[in-house]
């Protein structure tokens, strides 16, 4: 395949048919090989990078979930869900691993919870709010802080309940019953 | 019939499946978690569907520029993963239709990308077996005792060891792996092995043509490794040991993905001596 230079910012990454492009990877076509990283790439180095704090680790994840996105293509089951949620799941699971092989050491970014609540507060940063209206999103924006913090602070920072307890100076058990209540506060939201 | 450790109501499933989205869960449960969702098509349902509702929120980071490297890494692991698996497919068909040990040589070869030029039969690994000395076919290599030899199942001692070389530069050693008399594997690193330092060294070795190069571990390249006969498992003259470059905690598909940094094959000493 030509190297060429990525496409940073995918202007249709959410009418893209990720699931036909995955079935062709299935069968060996690189070129929708190379349209999945050319749409999912930029926003996927993002995530990662939150999770494991360094450039290098997060590219390093990266390369990681299309070598495995193009090993078990043909795992996946559109009937099963969305081709970009499971094409995500593998980076994720990618970049827990790696957080676990450091024995996931909390970073010392202290503002990480205000920037992520600015993301949530600031619409101009959503890349599509458009379609549904119970997005997680909105519903996460409408639980109680002490609820959403260790929810993002796990989803963000890969934090474990023991690393959100010490961060938040708060027993682990109020913080394992406050992640239980907030999803399933976010679970009656996002059904309404 | 789910484990203990899969709630039985729906809702706590769903739940469940919230926190696994999160990476919460302690790693005994998340490896439950995670063969659940493989067997459970009404778990992979739920689970893709955390994560899609997530993906309303990461699409709200700002995308991160890739380096031009990026994806020159990820084409050529992808060119390499593509090599794996068609000699693998050759190498099927090569053994359905010849079963002799002697005839598994061209398929070696080919698995290495063939016509690399390497002489990675049984005369050049003794060559630099006796280059490397202080060595004759009945003193040991160095860091190597003379018991340490395999008895055969008819009592001969069979004493197997294999060079392991750069394709860059086949004429020098970089690793020597000797078997014990248990039946393990103790690999010395004789030079030593670039790597940046957020990358893993694994080993690999192939026995059976169907099932492909196997996982034998991370190495450290300065101590070297031992694995023991159960980690190892058989061995036998002409099998190949790899050491490749791969990500921190090893390749993601269970197979060589990175560059190969040595490699070379078992040879049987006592056929030397014979």
């Amino acid at each position: 395949m030509p190297a060429q230079k990525p496409s940073v910012s995918p202007p249709d990454a959410e009418s893209f048919d990720h699931a036909s492009a995955i079935e062709a990877c299935a069968r060996g076509d690189e070129a929708a090989f190379r349209s999945l990283y050319d749409l999912e790439s930029g926003r996927m180095l993002a995530l990662a990078m939150r999770l494991l704090n360094s450039r290098d680790q997060a590219e390093d994840a990266v390369h990681d979930a299309f070598i495995k996105l193009w090993s078990n293509a043909g795992q996946y089951r559109r009937e099963l869900g969305n081709g970009r949620a499971w094409l995500f799941t593998i980076l994720r699971y990618r970049a827990l691993d790696q957080l676990r092989a450091q024995g996931r050491t909390p970073r010392g970014d202290s503002d990480a919870l205000d920037t992520l609540a600015d993301l949530l507060a600031n619409p101009e940063t959503a890349a599509d709010d458009s379609q549904t209206a119970h997005q997680l999103s909105d519903c996460l924006g409408e639980l109680e802080v002490p609820r959403r913090e260790p929810i993002l602070l796990a989803f963000f920072k890969g934090l474990t309940h023991e690393q959100i307890a010490e961060k938040l100076n708060a027993p682990l058990g109020t913080i394992k019953g406050r992640i239980r209540a907030g999803l399933k506060l976010l679970q009656e939201c996002l059904s309404r | 019939m789910n484990s203990p450790l899969i709630p039985e109501s729906p809702e706590e499933q769903n739940l469940l499946l919230g926190e696994h989205a999160l990476g919460l869960l302690d790693p005994e449960r998340e490896a439950e978690v995670r063969a659940w969702i493989e067997r459970d098509d009404n778990a992979a349902r739920m689970a893709l569907r955390w994560q899609q509702h997530w993906l309303s929120v990461s699409d709200r980071l700002p995308p991160e520029p890739a380096s031009d490297s990026l994806w020159k890494r990820i084409d050529a692991s992808l060119v390499r993963l593509k090599q794996s698996s068609a000699t693998r497919d050759d190498a099927a068909r090569h053994d359905a239709d010849q079963a002799s040990a002697s005839t598994k040589a061209p398929w070696l070869l080919r698995w290495l990308g063939g016509g690399l030029g390497l002489g990675l039969g049984a005369g050049l690994a003794l060559a630099l077996v006796m280059q490397m000395g202080p060595f004759s076919p009945s003193a040991p290599l160095e860091g190597t005792s003379p018991e340490m030899a395999t008895q055969t199942p008819d009592g001969d001692a069979q004493r197997m060891v294999a060079i392991l070389q750069t394709l860059e530069d086949p004429g020098t050693p970089t690793w020597v792996a000797n078997v014990t008399p248990s039946g393990g594997l103790q690999l010395t690193p004789k030079a030593s092995i670039e790597r940046p330092t957020d990358r893993a060294i694994e080993l690999w070795t192939l026995t059976d043509p169907q099932e492909g190069p196997r996982s034998l571990g991370l190495v450290d390249p300065i101590a070297g490794i031992e694995l023991s006969a159960e980690q190892i498992g058989s061995m036998s003259p002409g099998q190949l040991l790899e050491m490749t470059l791969e990500p921190e905690g090893g390749s993601p598909t269970g197979k060589p993905t990175g560059k190969i940094l040595a490699i070379g094959r078992l040879v049987d000493l006592n056929q030397r001596d014979s």
